[in-house]
């Protein structure tokens, strides 16, 4: 391992479907990604937040090479993998794992916890003691090993979504992508699983892209965000420099629509969107324009570069910081 | 003044196996004409089987076992169905969390719109459809002519939020009961639709019922909450007392358990651990003292019936200190 090389990078990521409904000639596309470009450090977590639709979960996909971008390229520790061929990919699997929102639909409801967790390392030959290996995994995520024997659905939730962090964690991977782990969990089990989550970081040494619509546990488990609108990145910086000063008309509005249960008051001055993220703004302006409440002419034409606004602070527009 | 909606001391029980399992065991609530009142628990508080027993909308699976609804002095649970039907979606109105579900798919949002005012009101076609644009208007949809004829899968979440809100208001309720109505949606449609039931209940002087399991969402809404846990009501004051001063362990371990957005993130978010009891009939004394971190020297274990901390301010428990 050398340095501060990133874990994983992608560049000028984009992913386009064919809308549903067109027929198969037809060019219609949704353009789901544009452009996204970040790097993650080693031992970080990356969180990503954005609207249902903004592509976040894309990105975690296209991550994970579950599917192909349209453009771009994606690198696991400065190795191309994208293009690999899927036999090639194969033996990298284990370094890369991810852990799906929801639990109840990704564990194999007729298979008993253990051989959940015992596949992968069947699969990929990893380990000469998998039982031993077995109990470890359980006690690390918080499980007694007598749970073992028992099905997905004797589990609650939170209990579920452990197993699934114990699954991904079998192979002892580099890098594990966490698409919306505790957005369907009770409060009081959404805390314990972030806890788990910061917990087996350190001890692991782990490397977590965390991608979440909950702005508070995202906040909270993240070092630095990037936060999406319609397909692309708008923002991207250190957790608390990010939620403190953001930049972005959108990352503004976004902090100021989340209702905070120690707001003084609820009828602060804030920043609101108007409309709907399925709202298309006009051609060559910025796709926040007709709901962006600080937006003004100059907005119509368009420049999507990245602009250094502080040290580790990304932004492509800094009028949230104009009076 | 007297109360709009009374609930006092009501039981709920689930079939389960041969016998019944208590899903709210004693539940009292009221809400004041023109309040919003939030009910505020996580999921198996009882919070939404407590609310669609109000409409006497609870599945087969589900009994009253003991207690009264009283609304307008009227007890709805005693009630012949002909006389319920002229409260339910009238006087009473109710929106739901499941926003894909709540209109039918094969009907046009007009249809969905005028059908109660026609019933209800005895409206004419053209009438109750002019007051059906104008409701859509005032939920904040722009081309409220153009939506009305289409189908609710053409809408987003949010404007099928809105239309439901218009429906709902469409024979001009005394009370509204919103289950959950902004979970599904995203934080800034979220915000819009909290700012469209304040502003509602402000112009028309309706109460409003809401249930959610976000404390955050009760900051932004309540003028009084009850915390509900493991079915029973275990504390109830005014927004800006509980927020301040929240009494119950439970309430405090709740408030603590959310990340902030400006919080200290090298700070270890307190969570509560295990979970919320899946049955709890046949517990005594304090629901919540199993994963209670004051539990050590608690003298509520036992015995945890509600007793007032301040003026409005009740509890079952007044434990000093807290989480943290």
């Amino acid at each position: 391992m050398t340095g501060n090389e990133p874990v994983l990078e992608c560049r000028h990521l984009s992913k386009a479907y064919r809308l549903a409904g067109e027929n198969s000639l037809s060019k219609k596309t949704f353009r789901a990604v544009e452009d996204v470009s970040f790097s993650v450090r080693p031992g970080e977590t990356f969180g990503i937040v954005g609207e249902s639709g903004c592509g976040k979960s894309t990105v975690a996909r296209l991550l994970m090479c579950l599917e192909k971008p349209t453009q771009g390229e994606v690198y696991f520790r400065g190795q191309r993998v994208d293009t690999l061929p899927e036999k090639e990919r194969r033996k990298l699997r284990p370094r890369f794992q991810m852990v799906f929102q929801d639990s109840g639909s990704s564990l194999n409801p007729r298979k008993q916890v253990r051989d959940i967790l015992l596949e992968p390392m069947r699969y990929h030959r990893a380990d000469s003691q998998p039982e031993a290996r077995l109990e470890t995994l359980l006690s690390m995520v918080g499980l007694p090993a007598e749970m073992k024997n028992r099905y997905p659905h004797e589990f609650s939730g939170g209990q579920r979504q452990r197993i699934c962090i114990a699954r991904a964690l079998s192979l002892n991977p580099d890098v594990v992508v966490l698409d919306e782990p505790v957005s369907a969990l009770d409060v009081s089990v959404q805390a314990q699983i972030l806890n788990l989550l910061r917990d087996l970081q350190e001890r692991l040494g782990l490397t977590y892209v965390f991608i979440g619509h909950g702005l508070g546990a995202v906040h909270y488990i993240s070092h630095r965000i990037a936060v999406m609108y319609r397909g692309r990145i708008v923002e991207i910086g250190p957790s608390e420099e990010l939620f403190d000063h953001p930049a972005h008309p959108y990352t503004k509005a976004l902090l100021d629509a989340a209702p905070a249960a120690d707001a003084e008051d609820r009828y602060r001055p804030r920043d609101v969107l108007k409309g709907e993220i399925e709202e298309k703004a006009p051609e060559g302006a910025c796709p926040l324009y007709h709901r962006c409440p600080r937006a003004n002419a100059e907005c119509l034409r368009f420049q999507d570069d990245m602009q250094p606004v502080a040290p580790e602070h990304f932004s492509v527009c800094t009028r949230a910081w104009e009076g | 003044m007297e109360p709009l909606l009374s609930i006092q001391d009501l039981n709920i029980a689930f079939r389960q196996g041969k016998g019944f399992s208590a899903a709210a065991s004693g539940v009292s609530f009221h809400v004041m004409p023109g309040e919003i009142l939030c009910v505020v628990g996580e999921s198996g508080s009882g919070k939404s089987i407590t609310a669609l027993s109000v409409l006497g909308l609870l599945s087969r699976q589900g009994k009253v076992t003991g207690g009264k609804i009283l609304f307008e002095g009227k007890d709805l649970l005693t009630l012949p169905e002909r006389d319920l039907d002229s409260i339910r979606g009238v006087d009473i109105a109710m929106i739901f969390q499941d926003i894909m579900y709540s209109l039918n798919p094969v009907f046009t949002i007009g249809t969905q719109m005028t059908e109660g005012m026609r019933r209800h009101r005895g409206l004419g076609r053209e009438e109750a459809w002019r007051e059906a644009v104008s409701l859509l208007e005032r939920t904040g949809i722009q081309d409220a002519a153009q939506v009305m004829k289409k189908y609710p899968h053409m809408l987003s979440g949010g404007m099928r939020q809105r239309v439901m809100i218009a429906m709902a208001l469409s024979c001009r309720p005394k009370l509204l009961i919103a289950d959950e109505p902004t979970t599904a949606l995203d934080v800034t449609i979220q915000y819009q639709i909290i700012e469209l039931l304040r502003s509602l209940r402000d112009e028309t002087g309706m109460s409003i019922l809401l249930i959610t399991h976000d404390i955050g969402v009760v900051a932004e809404m309540a003028d009084r909450v009850v915390v509900m846990y493991a079915g029973q009501c275990v504390e109830e004051a005014p927004l800006k007392e509980l927020l301040t001063h929240p009494a119950h362990a439970y309430t405090k371990a709740l408030m603590q358990a959310v990340p902030g957005l400006h919080d200290d993130r090298s700070r270890l978010l307190y969570a509560i651990p295990g979970r919320v009891p899946q049955e709890y009939g046949a517990m005594t004394g304090c629901r919540f003292a199993p994963r209670c971190p004051m539990k050590a020297d608690c003298p509520y274990r036992e015995q945890a019936a509600m007793q007032e901390v301040s003026p409005g301010h009740y509890s079952r428990c007044l434990v000093k200190g807290g989480a943290r």
